[in-house]
């Protein structure tokens, strides 16, 4: 069964099967033999040459970290409805923290007419400040947070009605 | 003289455990204070009690002035370790701790008014003939002002923090478009810092190499230092990698700052362990600028520990308690080379964003010559809330290549997974020509970093390792069986594999 994994984000195809020791990778075969496992590692042999991996699943995530050589992986099963967001899409309009963060302060206030760039909202993760910029000139709609509150990538914290005159003209 | 029997550590992470580490070394008793996020963190378990203070936010916690004299008073600590960061350097702390009669391991509270405002500082060592940066001597809220002296002094100019530290409230302005919006960018990153949002101008040097000098000095007028650190290695203004001899200082040069960092001192009437950073010129060979007093100990005070054999906590619980140093300058000796790397959480592959989150794993390196000190575990939280430094990795050799053969090594064998961390660009950086050559300076990590990334070439490994662990997780639980049968190439079974089935979620 062919599966799709994105490892740090770039997606790769994959099939192997239980008692198999070939796993198919993009088209590319490998050989592979696990010699011992634990709760966080496993001890293999990939290729012909013998190394450690480790790993560790977040409790109830679809995601697995795994460790070799100074280098750290998230591989994640690409969830079906997820895919076809590319740039471009929604998400890239979204105004929303690229890392967990905090609200400082809400620079617009609803209703306020906000050119393409302006300055929405200041976040801050680990004392470092970040200002959300507006994805395109509009009017703001709604500001779904407010000062001091937990926030993560993903979520829409201000939303900008885009007039109708202006559709496309910045894309 | 005193003898402490309980001292409260005001701070968490990892400097908060490697006190605490030294306190127990010493017979003395620790307490934690914590915020609500950190009730189960290390620094917590590590000590010998505990007080949380309040909630996430640091104003309520870790900068509780009142809030850590009343936790003292409870418990009965008679001293107080500030770490770093938080009230390390602010006046305030002593000065409350004094009034209820506890001692603040740290300089007094005037000494910290003096050297912790770099306004202030910079007209006391202009006074005692130590070389300062062109700059302002008083801060400024008037952007007008800024502007007038951003144009005297000529652009680019650095934006600074006048109770700063740690590249906090820190911008480089290179045109006087970019001033009024880095001003107020400093400004409130500087506020929520420190609680202090003036700042001040100086003149941007292009690249220069960041070198500090060590000192202790006690109550009774001993003032020695404990040789150099080289900290040329930073991103946005933090250090990553510090180490010790500095390999652009040699026998005369070493003269020479050593004596500029103990007469700064002086001029400050300085107590206890404290820092003398200074700037070194790449454009006029042997030409450096007194840059600030950090009057705390440092993050990167493990690799003087290593080349000195010294440890500084108890160097500064020993002063703190009146006691004359126990060593005269002479008797400092060196011994070989230390590097150390700071393991944050945050992710180089983008702009070096934070990445708080959970620690799922953490496997340091070991070995001879390493140290590790963490302020987090398997499992540990790492809160958006606080700096976002979770550990730092020493390696020591008897020279400088052998450390660097040794920090690459260790780098290889850390295991840190959950949040995002530099390693990999730690080794991309120790292991290039420049960093193996010598040559740093600040502006190195963001040369190294531009062109980089994360190899992909171990993807097909990854991907691999992935669907082998998730096909035995399910064989192990379906055949249910026991002893080393070894069915098509894969030895079976092994312990409960618990949460391995990437697609199920876990238990």
């Amino acid at each position: 069964m062919d599966r799709k994994l994105t490892v740090d984000g770039r997606e790769h195809t994959a099939s192997m099967s239980v008692g198999s020791s070939r796993v198919t990778i993009d088209g590319r075969e490998h050989e592979i033999e696990v010699l011992e496992a634990g709760a966080h590692h496993i001890d293999l042999v990939f290729d012909g040459k013998r190394v450690v991996v480790f790993a560790a699943s977040g409790r109830g995530r679809r995601e697995t970290w795994v460790g070799a050589g100074g280098r750290a992986r998230l591989v994640a099963e690409v969830e079906r409805r997820a895919r076809g967001g590319g740039p471009g899409g929604a998400a890239a309009r979204l105004v929303t923290p690229m890392f967990p963060a905090v609200v400082v302060k809400v620079l617009v206030e609803k209703g306020q007419t906000v050119a393409r760039g302006a300055a929405l909202i200041t976040v801050s993760a680990m004392k470092m400040e970040m200002t959300l910029a507006a994805p395109h000139a509009g009017v703001v709609k709604a500001i779904n947070t407010k000062e001091g509150a937990n926030v993560n990538p993903g979520d829409n914290l201000v939303e900008i009605e885009e007039p109708e005159a202006q559709e496309g003209s910045d894309e | 003289m005193l003898k402490f029997r309980k001292v409260l550590v005001a701070n968490r992470g990892e400097i908060a455990v490697r006190v605490m580490r030294t306190l127990r070394e010493m017979g003395i008793a620790s307490v934690a204070i914590c915020s609500e996020p950190d009730r189960t963190a290390l620094h917590v378990r590590t000590a010998d009690e505990v007080r949380c203070l309040g909630g996430a936010e640091p104003a309520s916690s870790y900068l509780d002035i009142d809030g850590i004299v009343a936790a003292c008073k409870e418990t009965g600590a008679e001293a107080v370790h500030p770490g770093y960061g938080f009230l390390a350097e602010n006046p305030d702390l002593p000065r409350a701790l004094e009034r209820a009669g506890i001692v603040f391991i740290g300089p007094p509270a005037d000494v910290l008014a003096r050297v912790g405002n770099k306004t202030t500082a910079r007209r006391l060592m202009r006074e005692a003939g130590v070389p300062v940066i062109p700059g302002m001597d008083a801060p400024s809220d008037d952007i007008d002002e800024l502007a007038r002296c951003a144009g005297e002094i000529g652009y680019p100019v650095l934006i600074k923090a006048a109770a700063g530290g740690g590249g906090k409230g820190m911008r480089v302005v290179r045109e006087p478009a970019d001033l009024a919006s880095a001003t107020h960018e400093a400004r409130s990153e500087a506020s929520a810092s420190f609680g202090d949002g003036s700042i001040y101008l100086e003149r941007y040097l292009d690249r220069p190499r960041h070198i500090e000098v060590q000192v202790l000095a006690d109550g009774h007028g001993h003032v020695v230092h404990l040789f150099e650190r080289e900290c040329s290695l930073q991103r946005r203004h933090q250090k990553i990698i510090e180490e010790s001899p500095s390999p652009a200082v040699d026998g005369a040069l070493r003269e020479r700052m050593t004596q500029t960092a103990v007469t700064a001192a002086r001029a400050a009437g300085y107590v206890n362990a404290g820092t003398v950073e200074l700037l070194l010129d790449r454009e006029r060979a042997g030409e450096f600028y007194f840059l600030e007093v950090n009057a705390r100990l440092q993050v990167e005070h493990p690799v003087t520990e290593m080349v000195t054999g010294l440890d500084l906590v108890r160097l500064q619980v020993g002063i703190a308690a009146g006691e004359p140093l126990p060593f005269a300058q002479g008797q400092v000796t060196r011994h070989g080379h230390a590097i150390e790397c700071r393991i944050y959480a945050e992710d180089p592959s983008v702009g070096f964003a934070p990445s708080p989150g959970t620690v799922l794993l953490l496997r340091p390196p070991s070995g001879p010559g390493l140290r590790h000190d963490e302020g987090v575990v398997s499992g540990s939280e790492v809160p958006v809330y606080y700096d976002p430094i979770l550990a730092k990795l020493i390696a020591w050799a008897p020279d400088r290549d052998a450390a660097v053969a040794r920090m690459i090594r260790a780098l290889g064998d850390y295991v840190i997974l959950g949040v995002r961390t530099p390693v990999e660009l730690l080794i991309h950086l120790v292991s290039s020509e420049e960093f193996r050559a010598g040559r740093l300076h600040t502006g190195l990590v963001q040369e190294l970093v531009q062109g980089w990334s994360p190899a992909t070439e171990a993807d097909d490994l990854v991907v691999a390792a992935v669907l082998a662990r998730e096909l035995h997780g399910r064989r192990e639980v379906t055949a249910g069986t026991s002893g080393p049968s070894r069915i098509a190439g894969w030895p079976t079974p092994w312990q409960r594999l618990g949460a391995w089935d990437l697609r199920g979620g876990g238990r």
